[in-house]
C-alpha cells in the first residue's frame, strides 16, 4: 500500500459529492481510484463535468469498486438508505470508511454497523455529523473540560429554518420520505448539532425524552410523490448529573430564524451558532456585569479534507482524532430513534438501560 | 350594587398598593394586619383598623375584602360572608384549596380574581387575541413561552417560594388564557439542581389538548441572555410576543406555501399596564358587570394543578400522565 498517497473511491454523484466529497479528496493525501452512482449516466456525467483524470474508473456498485485494486477507503455520499449496507460490505472487504450523515436509519442498522467495525480490527469508520466540531466546538469542549462554566444544568438547540424544506425547492424527493431518509429537519440536521453538544459535553448520558412532531404543511411535490417526515420536532431530554436539553428543529416554520446551541452552567453560558460553527460565545460574570468574550475558533481545513488528512495520519500508525465514530453514531441514532418514537407514542421514553 | 365598592384590606399592605386601590375605585373602610395610620398616609382617612377579620367581615359597607397574602380560610371565610375577594398573591395555595374556593364561590354567588393576570393586561396579549380567535394562524401545533430573567415591569416578589410564585403563574395564566385553557394530557420537568447560589431554571413539556406541545422556560437569575418571548405555531401562521428589552415587539407571518412566510405585521413598542390596570378591571367587572379580568377561582385551580403536576413530575422524576 501507497502510504504516502492511499486510494480512495467515492460513492454517490449528487450534491455533497460534488460540494464537499470530491474537492475534500482533492486537497487530501488521498488519490480519487474510482467514483461510482446506482444510476451510469450520473457518474458518467459527474466524471465529464468534474473533469476528472481518465484513470479515475466509473463504477456503478460497490462490488465493481471492490475489484479494484490501490483502494483503501470509500467516501459514502448516498442517501442514508443505502448508508449502513454499503459502509458494512466495505468494511468486510477491508475498507476505511467516510459516510454521510445521519449515519443509518435506525439504532437495528447502526448496532449491525459497530459489529462490522468489531469483527474487523484496525479499520475505522467515521460519520460527518461531525461537521460542527470545527471552529469553535474544541474551544467549547475545552471550556467545559476547565470548568469554566461550572456545572452545566440546561441545554437547548435551536434550528429553524422558516423555508428551507427540499421537497419545495425541487430537490429529490428521498429527503421527504422516511423509509430514504430515516426522518425530517431532526434528522438531517439535528445530529449536526446532537453531535457537537455530546462532543462538547463529553458525550453525558440521556436517561429520558419526551418529543412532539408535527407535519401538516403542504408540499410543492407533484401528486403521488411520498411526504411522510416530520416538519417539526420538539423535546425535552434528561440527562445524568441534573442537565436538560430542550430542542426544536424545522426546515419549515411561520417563524423568524433561529439558529443557536446553548449550554448554561452554573457559572458561565456557551452560545454556539448553528450556521456558522466557528462563531460563539462564552457568556460570564465579570465584575459582577454578564460579558461576553468570542470564543476561540481556528481557520481550519474544510471538514472533508481534514477528516481525511486525518485518516492519511491513521494509516501510517498514528492515532488522531477522527469524525463521528460508529458508537457515537449509534448513541445519537438511539436517540433520535426515541426521539420519533416517544412523539409517535405521545408518552415519555426512557433510555434502554434506564429502562432496564 | 353601588359603583363605589367599599374595600375591607386584610394582612400587610403598604401605603402605594392601598394607593393602587384608591386609584382603581375601591374606597378603604376597613383594615385588619395594617394601622389606620398607613391609611391616613395613603389618602383613605376613613379606613379604620379592625381588631379582627371577623370583625372586618362584619362591616356591611365591605362589599370586596382583598387579602395582602394567600390564605385559603380567610378566602372561603370572606366569601361565605357575602364578600368578593381580591387575592393580592396567590402564593402556595393548592389546587385542593383552589377547588374549595371555586365552590365556594358558586354556593355565595361571589366571586374571586387572583392577581396573576398581569401580562394578559398588556398590549400585544389583546392583539394576539384578536389574530387567535380570528383563525389567523389555523390548527396550532406548538407554543412556546421562555421567560430569562424577569418579565420586563414585573416587580420581584420578595416572599416568592420558588419560579411559579415569581412570575411563572403570570406567565401560565397569559399563555393559557390566549389558548383558552386548553387540556393537558403529559407534563415533563426538569428543574437545575439548586445548591445555594445555583441560579433557578424550570422547563417544562406538556402535550395539551388539540395537538399542542406546549413549552415553558422560567429562569431567574443565571447567565443566559435576556429573554422574554412567546410563539405560536399554526399550519397557517405565527405570532411572536417578543416582550424583552431590545426585543422585536409583537410579529405575525402569514403562511406563504412553498415559499418563506410573508411577515404582515410587527409592532416594537411593549408597555406593560400598571398594576392599577386589574384592580380597575375588577371594580369594573364588580360594578358594571364588565367581563372578569382573571384570574378566576376556576382558572387559579388549574394554574394550581399545574405547579402540583409539575413538582410531581420532578419528585418523581417521570412525564406525569394528567387525566
Ligand atoms: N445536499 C446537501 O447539501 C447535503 C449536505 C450535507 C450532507 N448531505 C448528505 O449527503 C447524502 C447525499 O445527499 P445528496 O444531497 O448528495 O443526495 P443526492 O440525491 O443529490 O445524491 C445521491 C446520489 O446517490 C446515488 N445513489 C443512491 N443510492 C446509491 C447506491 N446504493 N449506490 C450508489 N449510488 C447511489 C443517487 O443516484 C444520487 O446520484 C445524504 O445522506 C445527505 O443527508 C447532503
Amino acid at each position: 500500500m501507497n502510504l504516502e498517497r492511499p486510494g480512495i473511491a467515492l460513492i454517490g454523484c449528487g450534491q455533497i459529492a460534488a460540494n464537499c466529497h470530491l474537492p475534500g479528496i482533492q486537497a487530501s493525501p488521498f488519490a480519487l481510484r474510482a467514483v461510482c452512482d446506482a444510476e451510469r449516466e450520473r457518474v458518467e456525467r459527474f466524471k465529464r463535468e468534474q473533469n476528472l483524470d481518465a484513470s479515475v474508473a466509473v463504477c456503478t456498485s460497490l462490488d465493481e469498486i471492490l475489484k479494484l485494486d490501490g483502494v483503501q477507503a470509500v467516501s459514502i455520499a448516498t442517501p442514508p438508505a443505502s448508508h449502513a449496507p454499503l459502509s458494512i460490505r466495505a468494511l468486510d472487504a477491508g475498507k476505511h470508511v467516510l459516510c454521510e450523515k445521519p449515519s443509518t436509519l435506525s439504532a437495528s442498522e447502526n448496532r449491525a454497523v459497530c459489529a462490522a467495525v468489531a469483527r474487523n480490527p484496525g479499520l475505522t469508520i467515521q460519520f460527518f455529523s461531525s461537521r460542527f466540531r470545527d471552529g469553535a466546538a474544541p474551544a467549547a469542549r475545552r471550556f467545559v473540560r476547565e470548568g469554566r462554566l461550572g456545572v452545566p444544568y440546561k441545554a437547548d438547540i435551536q434550528f429553524w429554518l422558516p423555508a428551507a424544506r427540499t421537497c419545495d425547492r425541487g430537490g429529490p424527493p428521498w429527503f421527504g420520505q422516511k423509509a430514504h431518509a430515516g426522518g425530517g429537519p431532526f434528522m438531517d440536521m439535528g445530529q449536526y448539532f446532537l453531535d457537537r453538544l455530546f462532543f462538547i459535553l463529553g458525550w453525558p448520558r440521556w436517561r429520558r425524552l419526551s418529543a412532539q412532531t408535527f407535519s401538516g404543511f403542504p408540499t410543492g411535490n407533484p401528486p403521488g410523490v411520498v411526504y411522510d417526515v416530520e416538519d417539526h420536532m420538539s423535546l425535552l431530554a434528561h440527562f445524568d448529573g441534573g442537565l436538560a436539553l430542550t430542542l426544536e428543529t424545522t426546515a419549515r416554520v411561520n417563524q423568524h430564524y433561529r439558529w443557536s446551541t446553548t449550554v448554561a452552567g452554573s457559572a458561565g453560558t456557551l452560545i454556539l451558532d448553528n450556521a456558522a460553527p466557528r462563531r460563539a460565545v462564552f457568556r460570564a460574570l465579570k465584575d459582577g456585569v454578564p460579558v461576553e468574550e468570542d470564543l476561540e475558533a481556528p481557520e481550519s481545513a474544510p471538514d472533508m479534507q481534514a477528516r481525511l488528512e486525518r485518516l492519511a495520519l491513521r494509516l501510517k500508525g498514528e492515532r488522531p482524532e477522527l469524525g463521528t465514530d460508529h458508537e457515537q453514531a449509534l448513541y445519537i441514532t438511539e436517540f433520535c430513534e426515541a426521539a420519533y418514537r416517544s412523539a409517535a407514542e405521545g408518552r415519555e421514553l426512557r433510555a434502554p438501560e434506564e429502562a432496564a | 350594587m353601588s359603583a363605589i365598592l367599599g374595600l375591607g384590606i386584610a394582612g400587610a399592605y403598604d401605603a402605594q398598593r392601598l394607593r393602587a386601590c384608591v386609584e382603581a375605585g375601591f374606597e378603604p373602610r376597613a383594615l385588619f394586619g395594617s394601622s389606620a395610620a398607613l391609611a391616613r398616609e395613603a389618602g383613605c382617612p376613613h379606613a379604620g383598623a379592625c381588631a379582627s377579620f371577623e370583625d372586618l367581615l362584619a362591616r356591611a359597607d365591605v362589599d370586596v375584602v382583598a387579602l395582602a397574602a394567600p390564605h385559603e380560610r380567610q378566602a372561603a371565610q370572606a366569601l361565605a360572608a357575602g364578600k368578593h375577594v381580591l387575592c393580592e398573591r396567590p402564593g402556595a395555595l393548592s389546587a385542593e384549596d383552589c377547588a374549595a374556593l371555586v365552590r365556594a364561590a358558586h354556593r355565595h354567588g361571589r366571586t374571586a380574581a387572583f392577581a396573576c393576570a398581569r401580562l394578559r393586561a398588556g398590549g400585544f396579549t389583546s392583539l394576539a387575541r384578536q389574530y387567535l380567535e380570528a383563525g389567523r394562524l389555523g390548527a396550532l401545533y406548538r407554543v412556546e413561552a421562555v421567560v430569562h430573567g424577569r418579565p420586563q415591569g414585573l416587580d420581584p416578589a420578595p416572599d416568592a417560594s420558588g419560579l411559579f410564585e415569581d412570575f411563572g403563574y403570570e406567565l401560565l395564566d397569559q399563555v393559557l388564557d390566549l389558548l383558552g385553557w386548553p387540556r393537558v394530557r403529559t407534563l415533563c420537568a426538569h428543574q437545575a439542581p439548586e445548591p445555594p447560589g445555583r441560579p433557578r431554571h424550570l422547563s417544562l413539556f406538556a402535550r395539551a389538548g388539540r395537538g399542542i406541545a406546549l413549552s415553558f422556560e422560567f429562569a431567574s437569575g443565571g447567565l443566559l441572555r435576556p429573554r422574554h418571548s412567546i410563539n405560536f405555531l399554526g399550519d397557517r401562521g405565527g405570532l411572536l410576543i417578543d416582550h424583552a428589552e431590545g426585543g422585536r415587539g409583537f410579529s405575525f407571518f402569514e403562511e406563504a406555501p412553498g415559499r418563506r412566510a410573508k411577515l404582515l405585521e410587527t409592532k416594537a413598542v411593549f408597555k406593560l399596564e400598571p398594576c392599577g390596570s386589574i384592580l380597575e378591571a375588577f371594580r369594573e367587572h364588580l360594578a358594571e358587570g364588565r367581563p372578569h379580568p382573571g384570574t378566576t377561582p376556576e382558572q387559579m385551580l388549574e394554574l394550581a394543578r399545574w405547579r402540583e403536576r409539575a413538582a410531581e413530575a420532578l419528585q418523581s422524576d417521570r412525564e406525569v400522565l394528567c387525566v
